[in-house]
């Protein structure tokens, strides 16, 4: 009897699970995701800053499975065009990468970029004016009082209040050296001075969030102590030396709310807490093809930027005990680089003491070697 | 007819005067219970010198309970007989012949020729009536009898009634056959007739009683109350057919009451009575998934929907997100949805208003029901408090899954919790004859949680005290105070760092007084002003823990008044033409302590333009809206059974519903129209067609409708609607229409009914702002979440016999509107996914086959307890239809799931009993 109680519970519970549970979930995949069409994308913008040159990529839309790296548009033809007359053609440099020299720009005038590519689609965004981007006053920086990070800031205004909107992206590089040095180096049968560092290290990020700021509120176009970005100790950047160059773009309303409404598109669905999904294009059009999108926003506007050094030595890395001392032919065995010679009492024959790669070889983590120019 | 005639005229020429030989009447005494036909006979065979003559077969199934005491046997008879198809005739020799159809006639015509022939009338229905009550017999004396009555109309007014249980009898008709004058009743059973003095006959029909009628000799104003048998299907097997016609005879439209039996006749997911699920089978009602909380009416979303429980307001009316509807069937009399004519005394919402009743408790005796199914148990208890003079109901359901998950071994199954419970209570009271009081409590709660991780609750309460009140018999009133909470919360735990408390609540407290005046025979007035409070608190986001580095966060509370008066006129112009024109003139007011936030004027309303905040104190009117709304409709009688109704209806909506999730959860935040964010408006007009075949026992009809929605919410990309406190700067403001064609051929009689209900519409949104680069779909009209323009519900039972009955439900839905992610690119260094414009595309088409069997007990009237099984399958073919589809990032690669809720077939077993 208790049995089959038992079962009894164990049946109906299962339908309770097969209920609220088991309500299965199977793989979405409709015609409209996998076979969507690939887009034109354009990443790239008209710099009219004296003496500088523009860039401008483009690639194509993937369907959202695909892992591949998106596919560069080539041989198209680039141009952008004035509304008083003037005409600048791109040139492809790289893979869908179009090059534009500097050049001289009246700045009365109003531009539009148009693409044709090797496909035969023609796109045409709007007239944009160019913005003249005031340059920046500062930048700044604090670090917060529990010592967890750096904050910094950027310092602008124009003069004539007429910029209103900014948007601000960042390249940020920084110094880092590994716990062991390595003096010595195996090449071919010899083992011999190292002839590079691999000790020290420079890496480089670009910025992946969207910065934007206006000042509409205000009676002045004043930007105070804008956030550009926040540097946490955890991620190793302010172990020796930062740095960051921090470029300024002025804006139109239009491009702003680009830019803005741009930042807000995640790659994150799916929670309990998910925006609305967006559509947003931009502001160029296929012409042979309505129903043909294309990404992006086409702006022109001169461009500041300005470097700054962080040197708080904020934050510890790793540390690394050698692992070994070996002879000479044992190194040759070894996957281990060799930190330094050693030499034991009433012997000749060195013998050298060895550290992992990983704490030795600064390269692994990402950097480079090379001192960049600008550093100091 | 003439055949018929000649002949009786020959038999009775024949038999000459065969009627002074009459053997005396012999009387009949007996307790008749629950016997057999052949007993009967048998029993009055012994008790008198009657023979009867009749076909065994066919009668066998003729089940007997009554009690006799000196009545003669055609008095017997015709009770016994009433409502079948049978009739009966005795004889000189007192023989009795039963036959189907027309009685024989047992005496043949004088031979004199001038004598007029002698035709023997068969006990009509009307004999019949009047031999079974004798208060159909009786003349009713209504006001001071006089010798000479003065010509001209006096009033008679009282309550109909359930004469077992003293329930008032809702929408019966009282009326006068001629001059053809009638009204329904109320509901509170109450009615008001103005009619010419002198005898009358009024005549008393109503869906499941026994037709009645009172004969009156009206002197002045005076009182009647009526009291109906509720037609026992045990006995006879007769269609009901009375009231029957309001499909043509009423000016509403697009209304559609369902009564407690319809409803128990759909089979559904867990073999209990749905309300929700019952109503999502009538054209022009939709549900954006099946497992969703709302119903979406006449492309309406699912905030434009009034929902009341004995007139208090319930905001989320299911269960565990819509599994089961909030209410206890067995605490149901009928609901009533209103989805074009809305009367006047509503007002608040935009595309319908759900009217639902509970019963009034039995005032004779205790009784009670209930219910045992796999999942879910339900009891219900009523009695009276005082005999005749109160009552009180009382109900409970719960599920005990919860405690079924944990006996279970698999850890994913008994981490994880599902439990509800609703208690209901209900008590009347009938002060005197003028006065009535109606006391109702509700209270309901929902948690679940699935594998262990995030914990949803919600609670509804709400409480209604109504006092109806009869100036004269021309006018009564009622007072109507009530108070509806809803709550909700979630709370995560599943990462210690992030666990949170989420929580929302809603408070609404509103009274009401409704008059409804009856002005005279042809013009009957409803008026009355009402207003409603809420305070709404639109969230509080709080760490669960103190290891939890969740920033405590909370949205200030929020305050409105609503308040309506009101007016509208139900005016007879001729018995073909039937007018109502209602005003309604509602309120808002916006009100403080509030604190509010500014824009830069001359920009969007966006977060980039946000500019300090301005704080009123409290009872200060931040924002006033309000305006007139009007309710106009018509219906022409083309025929006696076919009619043509127009409507047209303007309304206005001050709370609204937020909601970005693909479906409606009870996650959605309500929100007042505030300095921002407008009242929705709305106007629609419907024109239909209807038609009643064979009897009233067919009704076909099929509507039309256009309807327009001006401020209808609908959300901006990108932006998160959780915890914002810059609400209004994630919302565009959008015109909807919506459109539609809905038929529906409907068979409520027979062994064979239910309905099929088809609509083809359409429910599309433009941005008002089409310029805004927020503005969907580039400014174009797009598909709203719930526009599914084919929809088709057939709904079939077919009784096999007194004690089974088979159910078949079959739904069809073309899929509903989404917005796939259909690529991603690069940009500026990172990547984007982007979304195809608002609504483009379809997820797959819905259908569900569902089936039933009802086996009821024996009928016998009087045992202990009735009982009845009820054997469902949910989902018959099994079809995963899929009531979600989302996109989840994993690993860098965006995947598309889709979520079906009841994949397979779902087979449940309920016991259902009563005593």
């Amino acid at each position: 009897m208790k049995n089959k109680l038992k079962t009894l519970f164990y049946l109906a519970g299962l339908a309770v699970g097969l209920l609220f549970l088991k309500s299965c979930i199977e793989p979405f995949a409709p015609p409209e995701i996998t076979n969507a069409r690939q887009f034109l994308v354009v990443d790239g913008s008209l710099n009219t800053s004296a003496g500088a040159s523009s860039q401008i990529r483009l690639s194509r839309t993937q369907n959202v499975y695909d892992e591949g790296t998106p596919r560069a548009e080539l041989r198209a033809k680039v141009t952008v065009e004035g509304d008083k007359g003037s005409r600048f053609t791109f040139v492809e440099a790289e893979n869908g990468i179009y090059h534009l020299a500097s050049a001289k720009y009246n700045v009365t005038e109003k531009f539009r970029l148009r693409i044709k590519t090797a496909g035969g689609q023609e796109y045409l965004s709007t007239f944009v004016p160019v913005v003249k981007t005031p340059p920046i006053d500062s930048l700044t920086y604090s670090v917060n009082p529990g010592k967890e990070g750096v904050r910094v800031f950027v310092n602008t205004h124009d003069a004539t209040n007429k910029t209103r909107f900014y948007r601000w992206s960042f390249d940020e590089t920084w110094e880092y050296y590994m716990p062991l040095y390595s003096g010595f180096e195996v090449v071919g049968k010899e083992i011999v001075y190292r002839s590079e560092n691999i000790n020290t290290c420079w890496s480089a990020a670009k910025a992946s969030t969207i910065v934007l700021g206006s000042t509409v509120k205000l009676t002045k176009d004043i930007v105070k102590d804008q956030v550009v970005t926040y540097v946490p100790v955890s991620s190793g950047k302010l172990r020796v030396k930062y740095s960051i160059l921090v470029k300024q773009y002025g804006l139109t309303q239009e491009e702003y709310e680009y830019w803005n409404n741009l930042s807000k598109t995640t790659e994150r669905t799916g929670s309990l807490f998910d925006p609305q999904p967006a559509e947003i294009t931009g502001n160029i059009t296929c012409l042979s093809d309505p129903t043909e999108l294309a990404f992006g926003f086409f702006g022109a506007s001169t461009q500041e930027e300005q470097r700054l050094f962080v040197a708080e030595r904020l934050g510890r890395g790793p540390t690394c005990e050698p692992t070994d001392t070996l002879s000479s032919s044992e190194v040759f065995e070894s996957i281990d680089l060799i930190l330094s010679e050693y030499i034991p009492e009433g012997s000749f024959v060195p013998e050298y003491i060895m550290g992992t790669t990983n704490c030795t070889d600064c390269r692994l983590q990402g950097g480079t070697i090379k001192r960049p120019s600008f550093w100091k | 007819m003439k055949i018929i005639r000649a002949l009786a005229l020959l038999i009775s020429l024949y038999a000459g005067g065969a009627l002074a030989q009459t053997k005396p009447e012999q009387l009949i005494n007996g307790q008749f219970n629950d016997i057999r036909f052949r007993e009967f006979v048998r029993l009055i065979e012994a008790q008198t010198d009657y023979y009867f003559y009749y076909d065994a077969d066919k009668l066998d199934n003729l089940q007997l309970y009554m009690q006799v005491k000196d009545q003669p046997l055609r008095a017997v008879l015709a009770q016994v007989f009433k409502d079948t198809e049978y009739t009966y005739a005795i004889d000189a020799q007192h023989r009795v012949f039963i036959t189907k159809g027309v009685a024989i006639i047992t005496q043949l015509p004088s031979d004199s020729p001038t004598q007029e022939a002698l035709t023997y009338a068969a006990p009509g229905d009307d004999e019949q009536e009047k031999l079974l009550a004798t208060a159909e017999n009786k003349l009713h004396e209504i006001g001071p009898r006089r010798v000479r009555i003065p010509p001209g109309n006096s009033t008679v007014s009282g309550y109909v009634r359930n004469a077992v249980t003293g329930e008032p009898v809702i929408g019966a008709a009282v009326y006068l056959q001629s001059p053809q004058i009638g009204v329904t009743t109320d509901v509170f059973g109450y009615y008001s007739l103005t009619i010419p003095r002198g005898r009358q006959r009024l005549l008393v029909k109503s869906v499941g009683m026994r037709e009645s009628y009172r004969q009156i000799m009206l002197y002045s104003d005076g009182k009647l109350d009526i009291e109906l048998l509720e037609s026992v299907t045990a006995l006879k097997e007769v269609a009901i057919k009375a009231g029957q016609d309001a499909n043509v005879a009423e000016t509403s439209m697009g209304q559609v009451k369902l009564s407690i039996k319809t409803l128990k006749q759909i089979p559904t997911v867990m073999g209990e009575t749905d309300l929700l699920r019952t109503v999502l089978t009538i054209p022009g009602v939709k549900a954006v998934g099946e497992s969703s909380v709302g119903l979406n009416v006449r492309g309406g979303s699912a905030d434009q929907n009034l929902i009341l429980f004995n007139d208090a307001t319930v905001y989320n009316p299911s269960h565990l997100f819509g599994f089961f509807t909030a209410f206890n069937p067995d605490m149901l009399k009928d609901v009533e949805l209103y989805k074009s004519t809305i009367p006047a005394r509503f007002g608040g919402r935009l595309a319908s208003v759900l009217d639902i009743n509970s019963r009034d408790g039995n005032k004779k005796k205790f009784v009670g029901s209930g219910g045992i199914g796999l999942i879910t148990g339900r009891l219900t208890l009523e009695g009276p408090i005082i005999k005749d003079k109160s009552s009180f109901l009382i109900g409970g359901r719960s599920t005990y899954s919860n405690w079924l998950l944990r006996s279970l071994e698999s850890q994913t199954y008994n981490k994880s919790r599902a439990s509800f419970y609703d208690v209901s209570a209900h008590i009347s009271h009938e002060v005197n004859e003028k006065n009535s009081v109606y006391l109702t409590g509700y209270l309901s709660n929902d948690s679940f949680r699935l594998f262990g991780d995030t914990l949803y609750g919600y609670q509804n309460q709400f409480a209604s005290l109504k006092w109806k009140h009869t100036f004269n018999a021309k006018l009564y009133g009622s007072f109507t105070a009530s108070q509806s909470t809803y709550r909700y919360a979630i709370a995560s735990e599943q990462v210690p760092l992030n666990a949170f408390d989420l929580s929302f609540g809603i408070n609404q407290m509103s009274g009401k007084a409704e008059f409804n005046y009856l002005l005279n025979a042809k013009h009957t007035l409803d008026f009355g002003v009402s207003t409603i409070h809420y305070k709404l608190s639109p969230g509080t986001f709080q760490p669960r823990s103190s290891e939890s580095l969740i920033i405590p966060d909370a949205l200030e509370a929020e305050q409105g008044q609503e308040s309506a008066i009101y007016v509208e006129d139900r005016f007879e112009v001729s018995p073909k033409l039937l007018l109502t024109a209602g005003l309604r003139v509602s309120v808002f007011n916006y009100l403080g302590p509030k604190t509010v936030n500014q824009y830069v004027p001359g920009y969007p309303i966006s977060k980039l333009y946000a500019d300090g905040t301005q704080t009123y104190e409290a009872g200060k009117f931040i924002k006033t809206y309000g305006g007139p709304e009007y309710r106009l409709s018509a219906r022409y009688l083309l025929s006696g059974d076919l009619a043509v109704k127009a409507s047209y209806n303007t309304l206005r909506q001050y709370i609204h519903l937020l909601s970005n999730t693909m479906v409606a959860s009870p996650t959605d935040i309500w929100k007042l129209s505030d300095t921002y964010i407008k009242p929705q408006l709305g106007d629609q007009i419907a024109v239909g067609l209807y038609k009643n075949l064979r009897g009233n026992s067919i009704e076909i009809s099929v509507e039309g409708y256009y309807k327009n929605i001006k401020n209808f919410l609908d959300y901006r990309g990108g932006d998160s609607l959780f915890m914002n406190h810059e609400i209004e700067t994630a919302i565009i403001a959008t015109r909807g229409k919506a459109y539609g064609v809905e038929l529906m051929v409907k068979k409520m009689t027979g062994k064979l009914n239910g309905w099929i209900g088809y609509t083809y519409s359409r429910s599309l949104l433009q941005a008002l702002d089409r310029t805004s680069p927020d503005a969907p779909n580039n400014g174009n009209f797009y598909p709203s979440n719930y526009d599914k323009p084919h929809d088709l519900s057939v709904i079939s039972n077919y009784r096999l016999s007194h004690r089974f009955s088979l159910s078949l439900n079959f739904t069809y839905s073309t899929g509903r509107p989404y917005t796939p992610p259909i690529g991603k690119y690069t940009i500026d260094g990172a990547q984007r996914v982007y979304y195809s414009s608002r609504n483009q595309y379809r997820i797959p088409d819905y259908y569900r086959v569902d089936a039933s069997m009802n086996i009821e007990g024996n009928h016998r009237i009087r045992k202990l307890a009735h009982s009845s099984w009820t054997v469902a399958v949910y989902n018959l073919l099994g079809r995963r239809n899929p009531s979600s589809v989302y996109f989840q990032t994993r690993g860098g690669v965006v995947s598309g799931y889709q979520l079906s809720i009841f994949g397979q077939p779902i087979p449940t077993v309920t016991y259902n009993f009563r005593f």
